[in-house]
């Protein structure tokens, strides 16, 4: 029989502050920045091309955290309060309840609330964060 | 370790045989749940079914040869069969909650792969059926559908 190696995301979780928020997804994207090198060591003397290269800049993590606007709770109405004030704020992204992905203070650049009115759909919330600081990744 | 269920079928019964045992009055003579409605003798009773899977491939260690690494994505449909409407419904609930596992908890894993998740997609109740022919419906049914994500090799 083969061994697991995939997961569904339905176990997935986020927390933000040491409170965990109601979601319905998370995204995240580790980004590096690299700025392009040119020197001797790209010069290959046999087709007389020169390669290119790069030098690895600043990293960082982007994401997103969605989610069903909670009217009873704390955490997800507080993206809003998140966004006005200041961080960072502790963030903690999990593939399951036994494997985190990433634990790093962030900033909350933008949020964007959904309210439609055909088809009743929930209410729901896009927090954008931008990590401000080094990430811990598991 | 435990002999694995040849399928994911005769795992979900072995299964619910002990999760929904009072449910389904569970005894040496009535197993409650069945694959095949033909073996019920007793109401309340359940059937389970594998109607449908399809396949998502990916790629495998190539030193383990060339075979795929395999996605199952799979419906599982489960049906309830009651001679009262509010157990049909309650019991239908029940098994809904029962079908929830830790993903990795190998309660229907099988000879036929490992399953990952199961997940709750639909309830709906099925006209009932008259059994007796004079005194109106007796049978109740209910038609649980869940899908599931079973990985194997080719």
């Amino acid at each position: 029989m083969a061994a697991t190696q995939s997961r569904t995301g339905r176990w997935g979780s986020v927390s933000v502050n040491a409170t965990v928020c109601n979601i319905t997804k998370w995204t995240a994207k580790p980004r590096k920045e690299f700025a392009d090198s040119t020197d001797s060591g790209g010069y290959d003397a046999v087709t007389t091309q020169v390669f290119t290269s790069q030098k690895p800049g600043a990293t960082g993590l982007d994401g997103t955290i969605e989610g069903n606007y909670d009217f009873g709770g704390s955490t997800d109405s507080a993206f809003t309060q998140l966004f006005l004030t200041d961080g960072p704020y502790t963030v903690v992204l999990a593939f399951s309840p036994t494997t985190n992905f990433a634990t790093f203070p962030a900033d909350f650049s933008d949020v964007e609330y959904s309210v439609s009115v055909p088809g009743a759909t929930m209410i729901t919330f896009t927090a954008n964060f931008k990590s401000n600081g080094k990430p811990t990744y598991v | 370790m435990s002999q694995l269920a040849p399928d994911i079928i005769a795992a979900t019964m072995n299964y619910l045989r002990v999760a929904m045992a009072d449910q389904f009055n569970v005894t040496a003579t009535n197993q409650g749940v069945w694959s095949d409605a033909a073996s019920a003798n007793t109401y309340p009773y359940a059937v389970v079914q594998a109607p449908s899977e399809n396949y998502d491939l990916s790629s495998n260690d190539p030193e383990t040869g060339f075979k795929n690494f395999v996605i199952a994505d799979g419906m599982l449909n489960i049906l309830i069969y009651a001679n009262d409407s509010a157990l049909a419904y309650s019991l239908s609930r029940q098994m809904v909650i029962a079908m929830d596992f830790n993903q990795s908890s190998g309660q229907l894993d099988s000879d036929m792969g490992t399953i990952t998740d199961v997940i709750p997609i639909g309830n709906a109740a099925m006209p009932p059926v008259d059994e007796s022919g004079t005194l109106g419906p007796v049978v109740y049914r209910r038609f649980l559908t869940f899908g599931y994500k079973q990985e194997f090799y080719l």
